[in-house]
């Protein structure tokens, strides 16, 4: 951590005034020298008084802070110009709605190593009377990171959130900076995607604490994210083609038929949708009144899935089109035959084991114990490279509902405390 | 086993304790009894119970063999779970121990808790609404332990006043008709590692089953939550049937979390009109506030049953009156509609049911007495939880006008319970705070 490193950090916002102020106060009582940082707030399309708050700001901040302006109302070009115009070598992403702990800076910096990404834990924090469907989303935040926290977890690019995420400005226009044609929301997994592309590793850092308070509610989720959520996972699919048979996946023959029928009402019905929604959104408000919980869960999985699809709708056009699209994608990689088979019983020496592990990421790998086959590890487009603590944990994972994998995974751990395998 | 029989015929059964890891060596020698229930351990955690014949006073191996083959999915689920949670570093509890009136079964509690004050655990008894100063006089002997006197009755007032007495972050709660295990305080606050965990349960098992009213409530599962570990949030499973999960004989809560979910209500609870479900009604509301619960069956408590078949009977009918007294606190408090739908369910799938296969005298009925009482406990609950309600809220009242004579300082402004949670729980923490020793 020595004067070389420098962090930027680059704040985007949209008329969110009084967050952005919080925001800034908070990172004035970082642990980290305030002198050897310095923030950049990027206004987009501000009419709030935003500028004038953050000029004020600027005369007594102990930081350097540095003010820009534009108005392309899209997230990714907010960040991508905040990001040009850093100094320092290091950006860390921060929305505005995140309250940064005094030690998430120092975190950061701290867990930064060459080729790594660093995410950071974004707390979730429910407003004074919650509804549903925040309860809920807290429980997925916490969720998430508590999966994320396990040494074994191997990283998707879904795991890549930018609300408070830091890399280094090298890196960050090796590959070109977040797509701009993705506007909404999203814009951060693609990013993701071909950050894991090229061959980066992530880290996630639960001292990086950040506290969020989203104040989303369900109908903004339901109508905007999750409609954005289709448009960008379209976009996504069009750049990167081998994703998009897993994005879609099973778009024909879902598991549930009811998905099956929602996805053909999207796809003829998106331009119409306001006034379907809408009804649907007052009987869940009403359910939520009643308090059935099922039935409420019900139908916000009908309305998402409603929403999603409308979404995808919107940007292809329709459905013939659709399913050409996704004909001309390779399907989803499963385990090729010759894919190579790692003994559990008799562990390779650990260069070996390090080729092999390389090898099967793009082909698969499948694990035995003595002789018995115990678990496939398919290829997964889009995640980490595979390494040995990934097996470890995906043992551990099918353990807890199969006989077989439950005795590998003992093995494994008595392997690897024998050999002492970096771990 | 058949529990039918006449009330001579049933006989003593003998509780013991079989370690997976040695037991080839195990010879369970029992004179006296015919019977035997044994819990199976590994490594500390209870992975299974068996009941068994006893020949010559001795279990026969043949039969251990066969019963401890149940066991093998929870030692799996234990040794799968074991190394899921990141490595834990060591914190501190309060263990609160609400008692009245029992100083004979307290006396037995505490000598096992004491060693945990060496470790910097802090031991807090509360003496609720005693009748004499019996209880007060036997903690006097252990320096180390606090003891609060809390004279409104009730053991959610009782269970407030020791949250609000407990300095640390996490606090344990058991009964003085209970004993602890060893490595019971470790292994329930292992579970706080994750921050939504609010709630961690243990198991519980039977001290001892000497009488018919014991060996019949065991044998109903009367605390039997199952041995494998389960996290339950508001994802899998309806905060209404919270009370299946487990007892506030057995538990820990994490306090940051009180802020959001309140305390326990006080009209509610034994000692009150309302009986029973001060524990169940907190756990709805942890899981209805997006918390967590954990089932831990690695944290064991010994639980003495009632004896008398009379004790029995109360017990039983208080467990009638709970459930729907809380159910009524849901739907009146909580705006909770859903309520009106499971709770006639219920009462027609398990009360009305029970009392029908008694009168056709079906296999596996409940004895008739308690099938009734039940029945009759259901049908007063509501109302009895309204009368509770009024006598708190009048009881609250004249403290009010105690209050403002005395002018008690608010000791405990560390709690920082919010407005809106103090209406949660029907008192606030001031009135909670009134120092009455």
């Amino acid at each position: 951590m020595s004067q070389a490193f420098h962090p930027s950090i680059v704040i985007p916002t949209h008329n969110r005034k009084f967050m952005l102020s919080r925001c800034l106060t908070a990172l004035s009582h970082q642990t980290y020298p305030a002198n050897e940082f310095e923030v950049i707030v990027v206004a987009d399309a501000c009419n709030d008084g935003t500028a004038a708050m953050v000029l004020e700001y600027s005369h007594r901040s102990p930081f350097r802070l540095i003010l820009l302006e534009h108005s392309a109302k899209s997230a990714a070009a907010t960040r991508n110009l905040g990001a040009n115009e850093a100094h320092g070598k290091i950006l860390l992403f921060l929305d505005d709605d995140i309250i940064p702990q005094p030690g998430l800076l120092i975190a950061h910096l701290e867990a930064q190593h060459k080729n790594r990404i660093v995410l950071g834990y974004s707390k979730p924090v429910v407003p004074e009377h919650p509804s549903w469907w925040q309860y809920d989303a807290r429980l997925w935040w916490e969720n998430h990171y508590k999966k994320t926290k396990d040494p074994g977890y191997r990283f998707c690019y879904r795991d890549f959130f930018s609300g408070n995420v830091s890399m280094s400005a090298k890196l960050f226009r090796q590959v070109g900076g977040f797509d701009t044609r993705i506007s909404g929301t999203c814009e951060d997994y693609e990013l993701g995607l071909r950050l894991l592309k090229a061959g980066i590793s992530f880290h996630y850092a639960p001292n990086a604490i950040g506290f969020h308070n989203d104040f989303t509610d369900l109908p903004q989720w339901l109508l905007r994210r999750i409609k954005e959520e289709g448009i960008a996972d379209v976009l996504i699919a069009d750049r990167h083609p081998e994703m998009r048979n897993i994005l879609f996946d099973n778009f024909e023959n879902p598991k549930e038929q009811w998905r099956r029928s929602l996805r053909k009402l999207a796809f003829c019905s998106f331009k119409y949708s306001h006034t379907i929604e809408k009804r649907l959104l007052n009987m869940i408000s009403t359910v939520e009144k009643l308090r059935f919980r099922g039935t409420w869960r019900i139908m916000v999985g009908i309305l998402r899935e409603y929403k999603y699809w409308c979404g995808v709708a919107i940007t292809i056009g329709n459905k013939r089109k659709f399913v050409n699209w996704l004909q001309e994608a390779p399907m989803p990689p499963i385990v090729a035959s010759n894919a190579p088979i790692i003994d559990i019983a008799r562990l390779p020496s650990v260069n070996q084991l390090k080729k092999v592990l390389e090898h099967s990421t793009k082909v698969g790998l499948r694990l035995a114990l003595e002789g018995i086959e115990v678990l496939n590890l398919p290829p997964i487009p889009g995640s980490e490279p595979l390494k040995i603590e990934h097996l470890h944990y995906a043992l551990q994972e099918a353990a807890e509902h199969q006989f077989i994998p439950a005795m590998a995974w003992h093995k494994i751990i008595s392997n690897i405390e024998k050999t002492s395998y970096v771990y | 086993m058949k529990l039918r029989k006449s009330k001579e015929q049933i006989k003593p059964v003998a509780v013991c304790e079989v370690d997976i890891e040695q037991f080839k060596n195990v010879h369970i020698r029992l004179k006296n009894y015919e019977q035997a229930f044994i819990i199976f351990r590994f490594k500390g955690a209870v992975v299974g119970q068996a009941w068994t014949k006893v020949n010559n006073g001795e279990v026969s191996a043949a039969d251990l063999d066969e019963s401890i083959k149940t066991t093998a999915w929870a030692i799996w689920k234990y040794l799968a779970c074991q190394n899921k949670n990141a490595p834990w570093s060591p914190t501190t509890a309060s263990i609160v121990i609400c008692t009245r009136d029992r100083t004979a079964d307290l006396s037995q509690c505490l000598p096992e808790l004491l060693h945990l004050t060496k470790e910097g655990h802090e031991i807090i008894v509360v003496d609720n609404c005693p009748s004499n100063d019996s209880t007060a006089r036997l903690v006097a002997r252990y320096p180390q332990i606090h003891y609060i006197l809390e004279p409104r009755p009730g053991a959610g007032t009782a269970r407030n006043r020791g949250i609000l007495a407990a300095t640390k972050e996490f606090i344990a709660f058991t009964d003085d008709d209970a004993r602890v295990d060893s490595s019971w305080l470790p292994a329930l606050l292992r579970n706080f590692n994750d921050p939504m965990v609010a709630v961690v349960l243990g198991i519980t098992m039977p001290l001892e089953l000497e009488t018919r009213a014991q060996i019949w409530f065991e044998w109903k599962d009367g605390f039997g939550r199952g041995f494998l570990r389960s996290e339950h949030d508001i994802n899998n499973i309806n905060p209404l049937i919270a009370g299946k999960l487990g007892a506030s004989v057995n538990m820990a809560v994490r306090r940051s979390a009180l802020k959001e979910i309140g305390l326990f209500d006080e009209a509610l609870g034994p000692g009150t009109i309302a009986l029973c479900g001060e524990d169940h009604e907190f756990f709805y509301r942890t899981l209805a506030r997006g918390f967590r619960i954990v089932y831990e069956p690695s944290a064991l408590v010994r639980h003495r049953h009632r004896r008398k078949w009379k004790a029995l009977r109360k017990t039983i009918h208080s467990y009638g009156v709970g459930v729907f007294a809380w159910w009524t606190r849901a739907l009146l408090v909580e705006k909770e509609f859903s309520v009106i739908y499971f709770g006639f369910r219920w009462f027609l799938q398990y009360h009305v049911r029970n009392l029908i296969q008694c009168l056709l005298r079906r296999p596996g009925r409940i004895p008739l007495d308690l099938a009734w009482i039940e029945f009759h406990g259901a049908l007063a609950g509501p109302f009895r939880y309204w009368r509770s309600r009024n006598q708190v809220k009048k009881r609250k009242k004249s403290i009010n006008d105690e209050k403002s004579i005395i002018n008690v300082a608010d000791q405990h402004g560390e709690m920082n319970i919010t407005n809106s949670n103090q209406m949660n729980c029907g008192l606030s923490t001031t009135d909670l705070n009134v120092e009455v020793e």
